[in-house]
């Protein structure tokens, strides 16, 4: 029997009503949470227990509350973030697990690549950025093409404008895909407004050559 | 592998020469009120929150005061196992503590003393009064902060977080545990005496007077802590530290 993840994560502040706020008022969700339902993290954190996940790489980390809560939770062998480090100036604290490769930077930049392929093979991808088409499409090419046996998109489904380059690429992608869909039941919904998806690969597939990465 | 469920800090203990003296102190300073158990010679402190607050009084001199915190754990044979896999010293092996359930007092390899306490049933002390300065942080001596990180994990399951860009220091967040723990490693260690527990204050200013008026002292200058508030180390008569942290505006 696998763990109870939804107790595990009580103590993990998860997107809430308070969150919800904000973001109504401001756009932004300028709050120090991980920015997932917390009912739909739980499902992820089942899917990396039955994957044997061991390594993990979050691009996009707002404040690092997932990233730190997921190695809290699973121990990783390796685990790796790259982020621009837009939440410290907006006012927010940047914390990271300790042993962290830490990449504070553009994950469409030459530099990022170069971070990315000394990296080398991770078990799981999380693509949790910039959330407009062309950028999440992006960070999905990169992804692709570096050694990888998963790779996850966050907010695959609702009607948040912010979201739609996401849903929209999640909806093109093709392959082994897997739906992590669950209302927040902080926020008592009926049905969900983020969604996490994964593609199952193993990446890169046959021809997806080395000279076809972008930067 | 999953990682273990870690252990919390449950308890504080302050040693003390003067039992009746401290507890006056404490009660003065934080609004602790103390509980006489036993002979005497030890106190509960209600904080009214974990971890709960305790006064030992040691008449033996070769024994030095000082403040040491409990580990709640479901097993201390287990733990103790871990500490001499990991380099620690285990000072007083497991011994009962009447109701209370099982006690052990280790030390890691940088000298700060940890002990254990296996509670008989669950850990859930009766408070009394509302949450009064609670302690929320302990900082402890970590010189190889890296040996550190892996030895806490191993013992105790915690797991570390850093700053991006900030070398010398790890910490568990105080937001999600009871007490949140840093450790201070590479050369900043060396300007850290001893294990520190701090209380929430909500105002350092006014508190650091009741320090005064109680007998007890404070370090020189108040430090801001790193985008949360102020601290200042507050010495009881013994001169046992506790440190103050006043909440910054992002909070702890």
């Amino acid at each position: 029997m696998g763990r109870d993840f939804r107790r595990l994560l009580q103590g993990v502040p998860c997107w809430n009503r308070r969150t919800q706020a904000i973001y109504e008022q401001h756009g932004v969700p300028l709050h120090d949470v991980v920015l997932q339902s917390r009912a739909e993290l739980a499902l992820l954190c089942e899917l990396i227990e039955r994957e044997g996940v061991r390594s993990y790489l979050e691009i996009g980390v707002w404040t690092g509350r997932l990233v730190t809560a997921l190695h809290e939770l699973f121990d990783f062998d390796r685990v790796a973030a790259a982020d621009i480090g837009v939440v410290e100036s907006l006012g927010l604290p940047l914390r990271l697990p300790f042993g962290v490769d830490f990449f504070h930077g553009d994950s469409h930049s030459a530099a990022f690549v170069a971070w990315r392929r000394a990296l080398g093979p991770v078990d799981l991808v999380l693509i949790d950025g910039d959330h407009r088409y062309d950028a999440v499409r992006a960070d999905w090419e990169l992804a692709r093409r570096s050694p990888c046996r998963l790779i996850a998109f966050h907010d695959i489904v609702g009607d948040d404008p912010g979201s739609a380059g996401v849903r929209r690429l999640w909806r093109e992608l093709e392959g082994d895909k897997i739906e992590l869909v669950a209302p927040n039941d902080e926020l008592g919904q009926r049905e969900s407004t983020m969604g996490i998806g994964v593609v199952r690969g193993p990446f890169p597939r046959p021809g997806d050559l080395e000279a076809d990465w972008p930067g | 592998m999953p990682a273990q469920e870690a252990l919390e800090i449950g308890l504080v203990e302050i040693r003390t020469r003067d039992l009746q003296r401290a507890r006056e102190y404490y009660e003065a300073v934080f609004g602790w009120t103390g509980t006489p158990v036993g002979d005497g010679s030890y106190a509960f402190l209600d904080t009214g929150k974990q971890p709960i607050a305790a006064l030992y009084e040691i008449g033996n001199r070769d024994i030095p005061v000082g403040v040491t915190p409990y580990l709640l754990a479901p097993e201390i044979d287990d733990v103790l196992a871990d500490v001499a896999k990991v380099g620690g010293e285990v000072l007083a092996p497991k011994s009962e503590w009447g109701a209370m359930g099982f006690w052990a007092n280790t030390q890691d390899p940088w000298g700060n003393g940890v002990a254990l306490l296996q509670p008989r049933s669950a850990w859930s002390p009766s408070y009394r009064a509302a949450p009064r300065h609670p302690i929320v942080w302990a900082e402890l001596r970590a010189p190889d902060l890296q040996a550190a990180v892996r030895y806490y994990k191993r013992v105790a399951g915690w797991s570390f977080q850093v700053k991006p860009g900030v070398d010398h220091f790890a910490f568990r967040s105080a937001g999600s545990h009871p007490v949140g723990v840093g450790l201070v490693g590479g050369a900043r260690a060396d300007l850290l005496g001893q294990l520190t527990m701090y209380a929430r204050v909500d105002d350092l200013t006014e508190v650091g007077e009741r320090v005064g008026r109680a007998g007890g002292s404070l370090s020189q200058h108040s430090k801001t802590a790193p985008e949360t508030g102020r601290i200042r180390i507050a010495y009881d008569p013994d001169g046992n530290a506790m440190g103050l942290f006043e909440d910054g505006p992002r909070g702890a």
